[in-house]
């Protein structure tokens, strides 16, 4: 057992070790992240004071320019990665975490209790979530960064809960799952003992998918005037349009938080696949 | 289970999604919020007259009726096309607004889907297929769907209307009245420049979700046994490629009702930045101006041409796929 244990582990190592999608988008979201917990510091302007001339383009004293304001947007976007990353874990969490159990006992329990769960899943795919998470966010007086991941949270919960069912569907006709009721195991037992294993490696997989949703969806939401705080990456990017960043040709002023929330989301993507083939060796080609 | 069978579970499945939205729609401002409150706040700041217009809003709106008496007005409206008020264009109905929304919406989105699905799913078979071309092509469709929306459109509107003057920077509005009601050429011509633009910036971004779902699913298909074995037997790599296509588009036709989705969120940015004058364009001016019942009735109708655009695929799957049509399985 310990052999064959060591042996997987040396091939999942061996894969990695040439692997240079997972490598390169590894060092970009760690490289974000750090850059977001001790972003504020490396500078030492504040972003709720003028921090020097306005509209000056970037330079050694800003290294991303100042804003309309005078605002020193670099010390915005590094303050705003802080909240934009929170919200999106929080609500990638959530959604993870509402996904796997409700998938789990869709997929096992099967009968009426899967036929209710399937049409839950089927009804918040046939409505665009965002719709409703901007009505919530509209209405719900206080957006903290709790608030905001739990609104997105629990309305994205779907394409997990979706994936999850379907494999733990497959699983319930088993022999091993068949033989651990027999043996005297409970429900909850199964669920949990001989169910969850077998999916702990999609569970990690789907967070990380549904972080980098999350992200995309808080900066949208952020745009919109949505956001948890205005120190929040797309709000950075709303004043930029809304004070004529653009007909200004103030191109500093969206283009470094823009490049971040790209680089971060489209490497949290590549993440993914690379992870999927070392999950899935039938993905594995070069 | 047969075609109708089909069809008439799927019709059953969106009239409950169609409840749900209602309810959800309906019951957010309700209770979370006053959206009566929102009204007076932008009346001013008399006192007095706050409370006063205050209790002839809840009069006017119905709300100190109760609750299940609320809806019944309010799906009464609904059925009558009535969506309120807009706060901020002055007392404009909302049916009104939306009407032209949806009309220039779809002016937008049809095409924007229809192209970027051609041509992302080519992209990302030729990605598949080809490893050599799939090393640059897979961080360019990661970047792609990595893309918000409104950065796409922002850096559009920045390097081609102010950095090179190659699309008017202002639009006149009037040609959007003047081409549902006086349309001709130069009219057209003119809106062609103003719809050009938001068109692209859909287009692009969305091609990155269709070639990257279409470059896993068709290396999925050909590393599947069937693949294998159609290789063991000498069949020429084209000719497995174009089997594989054809499974594995099947899954990208059922994503087309879910992409409309994302497509109609992500034009609401697109809308508000190149002022075109659809859904999004409303929904966004309703949001940063505080306007209840237009919010409302612009996520309303967005949700329902989701919905129907989900039967209209959900149709279209059961014709092409014999498993449906013959009722085999499901």
């Amino acid at each position: 057992m310990e052999i064959v244990k060591n042996i997987g582990r040396s091939e999942v190592w061996r894969y990695l070790h040439g692997n240079t999608k997972f490598w390169t988008s590894i060092t970009i979201v760690l490289a974000v992240v750090i850059l977001g917990v001790i972003g504020p510091y490396l500078t030492k302007y504040s972003p709720n004071t003028p921090a020097g001339a306005p509209m000056t383009p970037p330079s050694f004293k800003h290294p991303f320019g100042t804003d309309y304001f005078g605002y020193d947007v670099f010390s915005e976007v590094v303050y705003g990665i802080r909240v934009s990353l929170s919200v999106g874990l929080i609500a990638a969490l959530i959604a993870t975490l509402i996904g796997v159990i409700l998938g789990m006992i869709a997929g096992l329990r099967g009968g009426i209790v899967d036929a209710i769960i399937d049409t839950l899943i089927n009804i918040f795919l046939s409505i665009p979530p965002i719709l409703i998470m901007i009505l919530l966010a509209v209405y719900i007086g206080k957006r903290g960064i709790l608030e905001m991941g739990l609104i997105i949270g629990i309305l994205s919960w779907q394409w997990t809960a979706r994936a999850v069912r379907a494999q733990v569907s497959a699983l319930r006709t088993s022999d091993f799952i068949a033989s651990s009721y027999l043996s005297g195991n409970s429900y909850i037992k199964v669920l949990f003992k001989d169910v969850l294993p077998n999916i702990a490696s999609y569970m990690f997989l789907s967070f990380v998918i549904q972080l980098s949703t999350a992200i995309l969806t808080v900066v949208t939401l952020e745009f919109f005037g949505l956001g948890a705080s205005e120190w929040s990456l797309g709000a950075i990017i709303q004043y930029s349009v809304l004070w004529g960043g653009i007909p200004l040709g103030l191109w500093w002023w969206f283009l470094f938080p823009g490049i971040i929330i790209v680089a971060l989301i489209a490497s949290l993507y590549i993440l993914v696949i690379s992870l999927e083939e070392v999950f899935n060796p039938r993905l594995r080609r070069w | 289970m047969g075609f109708y069978t089909y069809i008439a579970k799927r019709i059953g499945l969106y009239t409950i999604v169609f409840f749900t939205a209602l309810a959800l729609a309906w019951s957010i401002p309700r209770f979370l919020g006053n959206p009566i409150a929102i009204i007076i706040a932008r009346l001013g700041p008399s006192q007095a007259g706050a409370a006063l217009a205050a209790s002839y809003f809840m009069q006017a709106f119905g709300l100190n009726k109760p609750l299940h008496v609320q809806f019944l007005y309010f799906l009464k409206g609904l059925l009558h096309g009535d969506l309120g008020i807009s706060v901020w264009l002055l007392g404009k109905p909302v049916s009104s607004i939306v009407y032209k929304g949806v009309i220039f919406d779809l002016i937008l989105m049809t095409p924007a889907i229809i192209v970027s699905w051609y041509i992302g799913n080519i992209v990302g078979a030729l990605a598949a297929r080809y490893r050599n071309l799939d090393r640059i092509l897979l961080p360019i469709f990661y970047i792609l769907t990595a893309t918000p929306y409104f950065l796409l459109a922002m850096l559009l509107q920045w390097g081609l209307t102010v950095r090179y003057k190659i699309f008017p920077t202002v639009i006149k509005t009037t040609v959007f009245e003047q081409l549902l009601y006086h349309p001709n050429l130069t009219v057209l011509l003119q809106f062609l420049r103003a719809w050009f633009l938001p068109f692209l910036s859909l287009v692009i971004v969305s091609i990155g979700g269709w070639a990257s779902g279409m470059r896993s699913l068709m290396i999925y298909e050909l590393e599947s046994n069937y693949s294998r074995y159609m290789e063991m037997l000498g069949f020429s790599e084209k000719r497995i490629s174009s089997y594989a296509f054809r499974y594995a588009i099947h899954p990208q036709i059922t994503g087309l009702g879910i992409q409309l989705g994302t497509l109609i969120t992500g034009a609401i940015a697109v809308e508000y930045i190149f002022n075109y004058p659809g859904l999004g364009f409303y929904m966004f001016n309703a949001i940063i101006n505080n306007d209840p019942f237009l919010l409302q009735g612009t996520i309303l109708v967005m949700i329902l041409m989701v919905i129907f655009a989900n039967f209209l695929v959900d149709i279209i799957e059961a014709i092409i796929d014999p498993r449906i049509r013959l009722g085999v399985v499901r």
